[in-house]
């Protein structure tokens, strides 16, 4: 078989073009993906499992099933992909990034994880992510910081830091992660890629370890817009085992992607560059995408969302609270690791915990403990939860008055230094104060690339959409994208020829 | 907004939790800021708003109470720690 293709620069339906014409083997893909995996875990230490042999096998009979005559249409079948370590793989190491997991081999997969092996798509391996997805940079993970493919001594971004930097340095050609704040769309900014937050329970969570189970969603990673609607295509729906999945027919998103942006209305935030430290280069990047949507032919409008600006506090007190009690399950008894050190059960739960959680685990269980507490729940847990309705009814009423989609940058910098923020919580949760909005409203939204900074690090567009819209910010996405080059380029690593 | 260390160590009670000295000590100096931060919602007007704790519509789903198999006990069990006669094993409990 002739290699006419370079792989680490392949979208999936370029992919599964291949793979349909016999230009390539899944097989052939795979090895391909494991072995570029491999070479570049020392610099960007992007995954916590490679999970080789379980990889072959699946994409031998991926192979096997594109032999046969009559095959249904399937763009994922025999795609190499990595999962977020936070998802449930039956037989694979799921270790949450965490120390408490370390050993923990689950016996079942995720509804995620089982939707893609029935689309024959080829898990190559775990991805490394902020421990229990806790962190926007990705350097909360007991296995160490996540590099960013575009300059090693800086983040990637989190908390799906591992699966951004693999799909931008074309290790695997998608990722799944989750978002409970950001942590798809931050992640895909800082590496510029494509990364899709969908509507709170459009799709199924079960399996997968829980953040803040009123936020946690989960989403694709791609290298464009249309590998995004593709995989969505396979993950979206009802799930018996998730009752916060409605039940809603299919969507055939990718077919039905349009492209025509004449008649869209588009509105930016208004007040978007009031929030405190947006760096130049994302003011300038977002003003031109901009300018390009209207080029385009779409109508560009204002609106004002006020209270937007608190979903960053409203996050911090409403996630804390949940993740302390879903975090309570970790005891060391029934699974993971446990201490030998403890003289009775309690003091056996509080060595496991103490020894297993690293420090923002720590943070927000305590914190979370705090604003719960008897005498402070109603001046922070509700008082969040109010405010919480405020901001899901400025964007309703947004929506509700005919605007297709809002805009605004998905980060207010570019990715920043190593270490930089790592002992300032504050400064580290201020990296979500456009993305968390969209959480906190429970809505769609989409990073799709949009320039570089000075620094040549990518700089990400948000797309915002209505509840279940995702249909029309992939629109609105992909059409921006067709516009522009940005999600054209590629990071370049010192071993190979730029 | 203060919070001293004796409220530390009651946190840590309730959430079976103990962390290192280092740790304290930098917890001690961050949780106030946190909570000045998040205290910022205060200034919000919120009289007679309700509180949101879901997102979609969906309420009360169940699922019909009909047992199934389970395929996977022993897979589960091999995922505990301590093990015996098929049964986790945990610390006395009752002396």
């Amino acid at each position: 078989m002739t290699q006419a293709f370079s792989y680490e620069k392949l979208t999936i339906h370029e992919a599964s073009g291949l793979l349909r014409r016999k230009e390539a083997s899944a097989e052939q893909l795979a090895r391909k993906s494991i072995e570029r995996a491999k070479e570049l875990e020392p610099k960007l230490n992007a995954f916590v499992t490679i999970a080789e042999q379980s990889a072959m096998a699946q994409a031998l009979a991926a192979d096997q099933y594109l032999l046969q005559e009559e095959t249904e249409e399937v763009p994922l079948t025999g795609i190499p992909y990595a999962a977020k370590d936070i998802f449930c793989t039956k037989g694979i190491e799921t270790t949450c990034a965490s120390k408490i997991l370390k050993g923990y081999i689950p016996p079942y997969n995720a509804t995620a994880i089982e939707r893609l092996e029935r689309h024959r798509s080829v898990l190559i391996g775990k991805n490394n992510c902020d421990e229990f997805a806790m962190g926007t940079s990705n350097e909360n993970s007991a296995y160490g910081p996540v590099r960013n493919p575009w300059n090693a001594e800086r983040v990637a971004g989190g908390s799906t830091g591992g699966g951004a930097a693999a799909v931008a340095a074309g290790s695997v050609l998608f990722a799944i992660g989750t978002d409970t704040g950001g942590s798809l769309r931050l992640p895909a900014s800082f590496c510029g890629i494509v990364g899709l937050k969908v509507t709170y329970g459009r799709v199924s969570r079960y399996g997968v370890a829980a953040l803040a189970s009123s936020l946690d969603t989960i989403g694709p990673l791609t290298k464009d817009v249309a590998d995004a609607a593709l995989v969505l295509e396979a993950l979206a729906g009802h799930d018996p085992n998730d009752a916060t999945t409605p039940k809603l027919p299919d969507e055939a998103y990718f077919q039905q992607l349009n492209l025509e942006l004449k008649g869209k209305n588009i509105a930016i935030w208004k007040e978007w560059n009031k929030l405190p430290g947006i760096e130049d280069d994302v003011k300038a990047s977002f003003e031109e995408a901009v300018e390009v949507l209207r080029k385009q032919g779409a109508t560009i409008t204002e609106i004002s969302l006020p209270h937007a600006e608190y979903a960053v506090p409203v996050y911090y007190i409403i996630t804390p609270s949940e993740a302390s009690s879903n975090m309570a399950r970790y005891d060391g008894i029934r699974y993971g690791a446990s201490t030998t050190n403890g003289e009775d059960l309690l003091s056996r739960y509080i060595f496991t915990r103490a020894e297993g959680f690293g420090p923002e685990v720590k943070r927000r269980i305590l914190l979370g403990t705090y604003v719960l507490s008897a005498g402070y729940y109603d001046a922070y847990y509700k008082k969040a939860q109010r405010v919480r309705t405020l901001i899901k009814r400025e964007f309703e009423q947004a929506f509700a008055g005919g605007i297709d989609a809002i805009i605004c940058p998905t980060s207010s910098t570019e990715a920043f230094a190593l270490g930089e923020r790592e002992h300032d919580p504050l400064a580290m949760y201020a990296a979500d104060i456009f993305t968390a909005p969209v959480n906190i409203a429970g809505i769609p939204a989409i990073s799709v690339p949009c320039g570089f900074s000075k620094n040549n690090l990518p700089l990400g567009l948000q797309i915002i959409g209505r509840s279940f819209g995702e249909q029309r910010i992939l629109d609105i996405a992909s059409a921006y994208e067709r516009a522009t080059e940005w999600h054209k380029r590629h990071p370049s690593f010192s071993s190979e020829a730029s | 907004m203060t919070i001293e260390r004796k409220d530390i160590a009651h946190l840590m009670a309730l959430a079976r939790l103990n962390v290192t000295k280092q740790e304290e000590e930098r917890l001690a100096e961050q949780l106030p800021k946190i909570l000045d931060y998040v205290g910022q919602l205060q200034r919000v007007e919120t009289k007679g708003i309700e509180e949101t704790s879901r997102v979609t519509d969906l309420a009360n789903v169940t699922v019909d109470d009909v047992p199934r198999e389970s395929a996977i006990e022993d897979d589960l069990l091999k995922q505990a720690p301590n093990v015996e006669n098929a049964l986790v094993k945990v610390k006395t409990i009752i002396a």
